[in-house]
């Protein structure tokens, strides 16, 4: 066998066949095209070979989807390579690649993804993960944590407590989650007021799910919904 | 095949049917990642991930449609690779994470030649912009924001990010040897 054929990964074993990027020629490509055309001719640059050349590879390197289940399970590995890092952290990371890894595969209902309700890692890969409000089999889960918000559902079956503040990030530990208030500000790290506008830790609303790098509040609008440069 | 995002797919997201949430994933996952290794990321595929952890999790929050839910899904990635570009530079022994394993269709040697080629050439053409016409040129092509969105997520005004993506075409146009004079 050729060395080369190691490499090669058989596509109908592969469960992230679909995630193999589109080929060239395809109408995505066409689309693209318009893309930067249109965004030449905003700036008088529509006899630019070179220039349009440029743009298109810089378009091309959004066409590879990555694997999810590989780069998830990175997280994890590189999380727990760090020296800080609690083992706490380590077990939240592992139950969130858990979720986004259950759902990309289609093996679990994306209600599962409510913050609080986690699977454990291991077991989306052995039965299907049921609906957080449906029954369970016994002794399926693990309770993760056993401090959780008070307002956590009763029927939250796998509670998860708040996350623990990363040392590393510049982001603070309140996740700022989602909320209907309106403007939620850029999500941008380098935005100097940004601790301004996020709300203190609020008890009624869990924290991200086992996410260690919790996000600032920044639920785009319908003012961010705007309409197409094209 | 690609998944085009639009509101009737993102509705569905937020309802929670899953085939829905993966072609929302499938529709902005090369996008953001392309963004962040454009950008100068050491782990876009980390990154991508924990970016639709986060989106994962707000979906059912969050409004706007398709444009909505594209503009927070790179703002999220905007804010993770500021961080990742800080932690760099407060700790710049860390290692590069070495690149997870490819699924599908495995390229021919040559196809991968040609690729990192055209990856390290992008690379080396956008070094040469300063870092915010990068960002915006970037948003623009790769992400396919509109300049509104871009503005919002840089915390700048339309008319900045404008003439941030004009002032990087042109810097680009000198750099590829085009030298012709642009009408203003």
């Amino acid at each position: 066998m050729s060395p080369l054929g190691d490499d090669r990964t058989e596509m109908s074993d592969n469960p992230f066949r679909a995630f193999e990027p589109d080929r060239p020629g395809s109408a995505a490509a066409d689309d693209t095209a318009a893309r930067i055309q249109a965004l030449l001719s905003e700036h008088g640059l529509t006899d630019e070979p070179r220039l349009a050349g440029f743009l298109q590879d810089l378009a091309a390197t959004g066409q590879e989807v990555p694997p999810p289940a590989a780069a998830l399970r990175l997280i994890v590995g590189r999380r727990a390579g760090r020296a800080r890092s609690s083992r706490r952290r380590m077990l939240m990371s592992g139950a969130a690649a858990a979720i986004a890894l259950a759902v990309l595969s289609g093996a679990a209902q994306a209600t599962d993804l409510v913050p609080g309700h986690l699977p454990r890692p291991a077991d989306h890969h052995q039965q299907p993960i049921e609906s957080s409000s449906g029954s369970r089999p016994a002794g399926s889960r693990t309770r993760l944590a056993s401090s959780h918000p008070s307002s956590q559902p009763a029927s939250a079956s796998y509670p998860v407590g708040p996350l623990l503040p990363n040392p590393e990030s510049s982001e603070p530990a309140n996740p700022g989650a989602t909320t209907d208030s309106g403007d939620p500000g850029p999500e941008s790290s380098a935005a100097p007021s940004r601790s301004a506008r996020i709300s203190p830790s609020p008890s009624h609303e869990p924290e991200d799910s086992g996410d260690a790098h919790p996000t600032r509040s920044a639920e785009p609008t319908p003012s961010g919904s705007a309409s197409k440069h094209d | 095949m690609t998944h085009r995002l639009d509101d009737e797919l993102v509705a569905q997201a937020r309802a929670g049917e899953v085939a829905a949430v993966d072609a929302v994933y499938r529709a902005l996952a090369g996008p953001v990642r392309g963004y962040l290794a454009s950008r100068g990321s050491q782990d876009p595929d980390g990154l991508t991930s924990e970016v639709f952890l986060v989106v994962f999790g707000r979906l059912s929050n969050l409004r706007g449609g398709a444009s909505g839910l594209r503009t927070f899904t790179f703002s999220i990635a905007h804010a993770r690779l500021v961080d990742e570009l800080r932690q760099r530079a407060r700790r710049p022994d860390i290692e590069p994470v070495a690149d997870p394993p490819r699924f599908g269709r495995a390229p021919s040697a040559e196809d991968e030649v040609l690729a990192r080629d055209s990856a390290n050439r992008v690379a080396a053409l956008l070094a040469t912009l300063p870092a915010e016409q990068a960002e915006a040129l970037t948003l623009r092509v790769v992400a396919d924001l509109s300049v509104e969105q871009i503005a919002h997520i840089m915390n700048r005004s339309e008319g900045a990010v404008k003439q941030l993506q004009r002032r990087a075409l042109l810097r680009l146009r000198e750099s590829l040897g085009v030298t012709q004079d642009v009408p203003r």
